[in-house]
């Protein structure tokens, strides 16, 4: 800690908030580099608590690889709990970092991930509990860049004025480093803000919106991918084990990157391409070191999609040995409908490996017709769904979940009954498969999403519900759901619209989150549960019908917020395949099968590996 | 007990900032410790086979512990030189390991052999009525009533005075500051507070409310500073304690 340090100051509040681990620092692992003046202090902030943020892959990826560059230090730092906002306010003590307690405002840079659109608000919260003007245009030589990244950033319009630069895509691969050691190399010479801006747009990946709005930043902005996801020296992200219990508390691997099974919905699965793998030695020797290294016990294989991991079956084999007797165990965020996912639950639930089958298993039909699957290109056959649950609970679970989704592109009331046919077919198969003794323990969960179109995606055009009409929706589909042993939970409504207000909206969106920020006096930054009444004052007070602002439809003629924002993916293949949607029509994995010309190989110069792939190069 | 077993305790702390962090907390943090050390630990049967660690008595938040203790099993012997530095080079820094020795498999558990612990209580800005004299009356006064009553999630809980409010305390005063040594029991049966039993002791030295003090008005902080079992050995004094370790 330097002499700038805050901690004499927010020691004597953390007697009077919960959980005050989670602000002194001092993890094992965590990062401390030696002070010096010429340093490039980087913030790196998640704008929700350290439990939720501290379970951040990529705030893990970015921490590891700023520490790694020399001259720059990397500073985590979260949103407080509510009850030590209010404190820091009343005592005037501006937000700090963890690693050094200095004062956020003192920082060079400040990144900031955007997971999703709802946590725009908590950005405002974090500039301002930080004592920084909430607009870029407002901020002073002295203060941090903001720069933003993340899932959420591929539309940053809603957000744009009050950032400074937004980067789109992946930072390790040699982006993160492009940014910040441009940004070392000029500190010494204490260039403006402007001429750093100006520096900052030259870096392919960088969008700046005050130098693009001024016509000085013309070209589009193109997504960067790493280039050598499969072949860098790779160790576990991160190896900082937090005291305060993060919502996953336990080491992870990222195993693939990418997803291109093109579900037409889903935003990652066109941000992320195409699709890159480690090596199964890569994996084992991370995991094996990252537990010797952290002593986490439990390890969590991560990607989009981790059952299509080329070698999956063969690291979890290999990673259940090597971990056999030690109490640490294996896990894999989400399954895919059909046996093999099973069979790999199975090696994962062996006794002695931890997770068991009292544990629930998860699948995601996302429509439940037939003809409604094909629309979103999701590839399930109902026969294949049926036969999987079969199958998991023949060999002994008995609690599954099961997600859909209402809304989607050309959905009729028909297909929302679907859904409840469907589950009530599962729940039939699923009681004449498991074992007698074991049928009352049944459970079958029924999450339902509100489908929200999303920019970047074949279906970024396409209509969105105003909450009414997803109520009416809603309503059907409980009627047609079997009531007993489904346990049917679902988005709020009014939540999935102001989400889609966001993800499709321009810059008119703006002033909207700083009013639901400055009316709900913060508190939208904070609570769990969404309150739409927050969005709905801030409407009223700034005088417009969210109904009216929302994109419900995109013309496909019309330049859209985020036209400017590539992701290499062309914007024929997107219109390509809204039209594929309409007829039903399939369109292959890439990683498995032919190529549908998408261009993100080609314009990110970036090419499809697999680790099945790898081996196969090795032998030659 | 399984024969090969062994059971190593280990001496540890709960220092600086440390002192924030909550009982889950530390055991969370020396589990990991332990298994990166390295040292070969027994894990339990059953389907989510846990490493076999067990702690001592639980230390509130906000709290520090100069000697803390935790009983780890493991299946091989290790030289507890060995020991001792395989997990110093794993520690945290807030949870510093101090020694480790060897106890017998058949001894009780940590929770079960600590029944007494002695407390330093610092009282920045003390108030000036707040003497080594106010303070023995008050814990004289609170011993001559038979009980405590204490409100606790809306039960009350009776504690016998004589057992459990300490008979004696050595205050030592620096400027405004006030530094009161205790010495309280712990049981398995429920042990009074450490906060509880402070308040009851401000109200019978007639001082002020201390518990009410707001943030900037000194801190009031509570050091364990050490834990300690029944001394049962043949010679020993009737109610003579002795170190864990
Ligand atoms: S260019 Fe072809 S191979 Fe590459 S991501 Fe697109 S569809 Fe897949």
């Amino acid at each position: 800690m330097t002499e700038k340090s805050l901690w004499p100051r927010i020691e004597p509040l953390l007697a009077h908030v919960e959980r005050p681990s989670r602000y002194i620092n001092g993890e094992y692992g965590a990062v401390h580099k030696a002070h010096s003046e010429d340093n490039l202090n980087v913030g790196l902030c998640y704008p929700a608590s350290y439990e939720l943020g501290q379970s951040n892959q990529a705030l893990h990826i970015l921490y590891d690889q700023v520490n790694q560059l020399e001259g720059i230090t990397a500073q985590r730092t979260f949103l407080p709990g509510e009850d030590l906002s209010a404190l820091l306010r009343d005592y005037e003590i501006p937000l700090f970092t963890l690693e050094e307690y200095t004062a956020v405002k003192d920082l060079d840079v400040l990144g900031v991930t955007l997971p999703y659109e709802l946590i725009f608000p908590a950005v405002l919260e974090v500039l301002d509990l930080s004592g920084l003007p909430l607009r870029s245009a407002d901020r002073t030589e002295d203060m941090p860049l903001v720069i933003v990244g993340g899932p959420a950033s591929y539309n940053p319009e809603p957000i744009a004025p009050f950032v400074d630069a937004v980067f789109l895509g992946e930072a390790d691969g040699g982006a993160l480093s492009d940014i910040l050691t441009t940004l070392r190399d000029i500190k010494t010479a204490a260039p403006s803000r402007q001429s750093r801006l100006e520096a900052l747009a030259q870096i392919p990946g960088v969008y700046v919106p005050a130098l693009y709005d001024a016509g000085a930043q013309k070209d589009p902005i193109v997504r960067r991918a790493s280039k050598d996801f499969h072949s860098a020296n790779f160790a576990p992200s991160c190896l900082l084990v937090p005291y305060a219990e993060p919502i996953h508390d336990r080491l992870t691997v990222e195993v693939r990157r990418g997803c291109t099974r093109g579900c037409r919905f889903c935003q990652a699965g066109i941000t992320y391409r195409p699709v890159r793998e480690r090596s199964a030695d890569m994996i084992v020797a991370a995991a094996v070191s990252g537990i010797e290294r952290t002593g986490f016990d439990e390890v969590s294989l991560t990607s989009l999609s981790t059952t299509d991991y080329s070698l999956i079956e063969e690291v979890l084999q290999r990673l259940k040995r090597r971990f056999a007797g030690t109490g640490v165990s294996v896990s894999i965020p989400s399954l895919r409908v059909d046996n093999f996912s099973v069979d790999l639950a199975r090696i994962l639930a062996d006794k002695g490996t931890g997770s068991s089958k009292k544990s629930s298993l998860t699948f995601a039909p996302e429509a439940g017709s037939q003809r409604l699957r094909d629309v979103i290109n999701k590839g399930v056959e109902e026969q294949q769904l049926l036969d999987t649950v079969a199958y998991a609970f023949q060999n002994g679970w008995h609690r599954i979940k099961l997600y859909f989704m209402i809304g989607l592109p050309t959905e009729t009331d028909e297909d929302v009954a679907a859904i409840g046919e469907l589950v009530a077919r599962v729940s039939q198969i699923a009681r004449e498969s498991a074992e007698p003794s074991k049928r009352g323990g049944i459970q079958i969960s029924v999450s339902v999403s509100t489908f929200v179109p999303k920019a970047h995606t074949p279906f970024q055009w396409e209509e969105q519900l105003l909450p009414e009409e997803t109520l009416r929706r809603q309503k059907i589909l409980q009627e047609s759901i079997p009531r007993k042993g489904i346990k049917l939970s679902w988005h709020d409504a009014e939540g999935s619209f102001v989400e889609g207000l966001v993800a499709r909206g321009g810059r008119e969106i703006a002033p909207l989150i700083e009013e639901v920020w400055k009316s709900s006096q913060g508190k939208i930054a904070y609570v769990d549960n969404f309150d739409f009444s927050y969005w709905q004052a801030a409407a009223d007070n700034l005088d417009i019908n969210l109904e009216n602002l929302i994109n419900t439809k995109l013309d496909q003629a019309v330049l859209l917020p985020w036209n400017h924002l590539q992701t290499g993916v062309s914007t024929d293949w997107l219109r390509e395949e809204a039209v594929a949607a309409l007829t039903g029509q399939f369109t292959p994995d890439c990683a498995t099968d032919a190529c549908s010309n998408c261009d993100a190989c080609d314009s990110l110069e970036v090419d499809i590996r697999l680790a099945s792939d790898l081996i196969a190069e090795e032998e030659d | 007990m399984n024969p090969t077993l062994f059971r190593l305790r280990i001496a540890y702390a709960k220092q600086g900032r440390g002192r924030f962090l909550a009982h889950l907390e530390v055991q969370r943090a020396l589990t990991r410790m332990v298994r990166r050390s390295g040292l070969p630990y027994a894990v339990s049967q059953g389907f989510n086979p846990q490493m076999r660690l067990a702690t001592g008595p639980a230390l509130s938040v906000a709290v520090s512990g100069a000697r803390e203790y935790c009983d780890l099993t493991l299946t091989t012997y290790v030289k507890p030189v060995d020991a001792l530095r395989q997990l110093r080079e794993a520690e945290s820094s807030f949870l510093p390991v101090l020694d480790v020795g060897y106890v017998s498999t058949k001894e009780p558990s940590l929770n079960a052999a600590i029944i007494a612990q002695e407390l330093c209580v610092t009282i920045e800005d003390a108030p000036v009525t707040m003497t080594q004299e106010a303070l023995k009356a008050g814990l004289a006064a609170l011993r001559a009533r038979d009980t405590l009553e204490v409100e606790h999630k809306g039960k009350t809980k009776v504690f016998d005075s004589a057992t459990h409010v300490p008979k004696d305390t050595t205050v030592v005063t620096k400027g405004s500051t006030v530094q009161m040594t205790l010495m309280l029991r712990i049981s398995n049966q429920g042990s009074l507070r450490p906060d509880v039993l402070l308040s009851h002791l401000w109200q019978a030295a007639n001082l002020p409310d201390l518990t009410k003090r707001h943030i900037g008005e000194g801190s009031i902080r509570l050091d364990r500073t050490a834990l300690f079992c029944e001394d049962a050995s043949k010679d020993a004094e009737e109610g003579a304690l002795r170190l864990p370790l």
